[in-house]
């Protein structure tokens, strides 16, 4: 290999790695949420900004005569009884406080359902979901067929209800048609139950109108919800934060902003060669027994404390799987473990790091979790909490 | 593309699709460059973009709204950079999909160096390393489009380019000894 390389090359090489099409469920995203959201019309600022320096120095020399009327009759009349500023007397409490307010942090979230055949909607079965927004007024729902998001917004009416006005015409109804409905949250506040109180568009009312369980990857406050990016969907708790996920085939990470994050890989296999970049993997077996066992013949790597326990019904191991700190094959180098069976990526360690690994044996298949900090006090609560599999509740 | 722009600033958003479709892998491109991975860097390009349609009506020049939504772009991953998401401990998964492919021009080596390097940088060297190595943009035109000096574009261009240099430089050492041992 010449030392007289060339860096832009190699740099170009390099960044050329990354991906470069942008996700379909991106863009998709980006136009439903353009479907909802107003934009914002230029304010006087942004119009003197613009304008012509004459015309801006003229409005300068205007607002200076303005406000120099204002300070000479503030010094002239100056009797504080006829003062003409704004009176400072107490308001009441803002009118649109008075009309209803926001609705509680909690409820906004992505809420999962199944939806059994439904006649009068035209749909056929299967998981549909609810979204209300993280960042505005809105919910629309998903999945349910053409016509049947019904984007609505929302405001709270009362306690435990709200009211949605539909912003856009669906299946036989009409932009302004009004509902309210009542909510209720189970006691972990995974489940989300809508009743209708009044509904002028009947069709949304069918759609709303069931119990949603909350899902973990989309953004939420509270911990407690289902992951449906694998198969099958399960249940967990995690102390209340702000949460993020990202996914991969058969991998999610749902992190915190306090650091707490779960990461679970459906059918881990390890690599071949912990210093090989070539990936080549072990043969698959299914199962914890096996998965450990070709950690075990893994020279690069340390396994202790193999523990047998039972995590929502399941045979589960659990096991510490580390990096050998200094080895010496490919010394400083992190260390490739392992990657999820369906997917093209790849997972890796540094050399003298240990991780708390659990394999929970369903069926067939062998999920993996780990929470991170390792070793923390809420570990094993956060997976004695796992149930997989998990169905979504239906109507 | 004036008038598409033109459209979506009136509230089209017909158009704004057609801005979006046009521009949303260039976009992604550079996000996933500068943030070195994927989920972080499609938070940025719809945040951006999000961002893009509400606020296209203060659009001064349509002529311009392809550097300004990539202005947009880059301020989107300082934001997600920033977020400080931690994900789990020790485990780390790899920012590129699938092996390396086999190219001569970047070995394997080369490869982990960059990676191990560039996260060293900070996410305003990152943007400007991307801006000029992948986009292809002069350093004036990196300075406008990010509203900063041409000075501190061309410094942070500089503290990139020799920090993976010798990176890649340090990677090398180490393979002509062995070689030479052998």
């Amino acid at each position: 290999m010449s030392e007289q390389r060339d860096f832009g090359r190699i740099a170009n090489a390099w960044l050329d790695l990354m991906p470069s099409d942008a996700p379909d469920r991106a863009i998709a995203a980006v136009l439903k949420a353009v479907e909802t959201t107003p934009q914002v019309r230029p304010s006087f600022i942004d119009g003197f900004r613009r304008s012509p320096t004459m015309t801006r120095i003229a409005l300068v020399a205007w607002a200076l005569l303005i406000a120099a009327i204002g300070a000479y009759a503030l010094i002239a009349g100056a009797k504080p009884p006829q003062r003409t500023t704004p009176s400072t007397a107490p308001s009441t409490a803002p009118t649109a406080e008075a009309g209803g307010g926001a609705l509680a942090d909690a409820l906004r979230a992505e809420w999962l359902s199944f939806t059994t055949e439904n006649p009068s909607l035209e749909n056929g079965a299967g998981p549909v979901s609810l979204t209300i927004g993280p960042s505005g007024v809105d919910a629309i729902a998903a999945n349910f067929g053409p016509g049947l998001e019904y984007p609505s917004t929302t405001t709270a009416v009362a306690g435990d209800q709200f009211e949605v006005v539909l912003t856009r015409d669906g299946r036989d109804c009409h932009v302004g048609d009004r509902g309210t409905y009542r909510w209720s949250l189970s006691a972990d506040r995974s489940q989300l139950t809508l009743t209708s109180v009044t509904e002028s568009c009947p069709k949304r009312m069918i759609v709303l109108e069931r119990t949603w369980a909350r899902s973990l990857t989309g953004p939420t406050i509270v911990g407690s919800g289902v992951v449906d990016s694998l198969d099958p969907d399960f249940a967990v708790t995690l102390p209340d934060d702000t949460y993020a996920t990202r996914t991969l085939d058969d991998f999610v990470e749902i992190a915190s902003q306090a650091g707490v994050a779960l990461m679970v890989f459906k059918n881990p296999q390890p690599f071949v060669d912990a210093c090989s970049t070539n990936e080549e993997r072990v043969p698959y077996k299914p199962g914890a027994d096996a998965f450990v066992a070709a950690f075990r013949a893994n020279d690069a790597f340390d396994v202790s404390a193999t523990e047998e326990l039972t995590v929502g019904g399941h045979r589960t191991l659990h096991v510490n799987i580390g990096g050998k700190a200094n080895y010496a094959r490919c010394p400083g180098q992190p260390l490739y473990l392992y990657t999820p069976r369906q997917c093209l990526c790849h997972f890796i360690v540094g050399q003298g790091d240990t991780d708390s690994t659990y394999l929970v044996e369903v069926g067939e298949d062998t999920f993996m979790l780990i929470v991170s900090p390792i070793n923390s006090p809420g570990e094993r609560t956060i997976i004695d909490s796992l149930r997989i599999p998990f169905d979504l509740p239906v109507k | 593309m004036r008038e598409v722009v033109e459209r979506a600033m009136r509230g089209d958003r017909e158009a704004f699709g057609l801005l979006v479709n046009a521009t949303s892998d260039r976009m992604y491109a550079i996000a996933t460059r500068i943030l070195r991975d994927v989920d972080l860097a499609e938070d940025a390009l719809q945040s951006s973009l999000i961002t893009a349609w509400r606020e296209l009506p203060r659009l001064r020049d349509p002529d311009r709204f392809e550097a300004w939504v990539r202005r947009l772009l880059v301020h989107a991953c300082y934001a997600e950079a920033r977020r400080k998401r931690r994900w789990a401990g020790n485990v780390r998964v790899l920012p590129v999909d699938g092996p390396a492919p086999g190219d001569d021009m970047l070995s394997v080596a080369d490869r982990d160096a960059l990676d191990r390097a560039f996260r060293r940088l900070t996410v305003e060297q990152r943007a400007v390393f991307v801006l000029h190595h992948h986009i292809g943009l002069p350093l004036v035109e990196i300075a406008e489009s990010l509203g900063i000096p041409a000075g501190t574009a061309r410094s942070r261009l500089h503290y990139a380019t020799r920090l993976l240099r010798e990176a890649i430089e340090a990677d090398l050492a180490p393979v002509i000894h062995q070689g030479r041992m052998a």
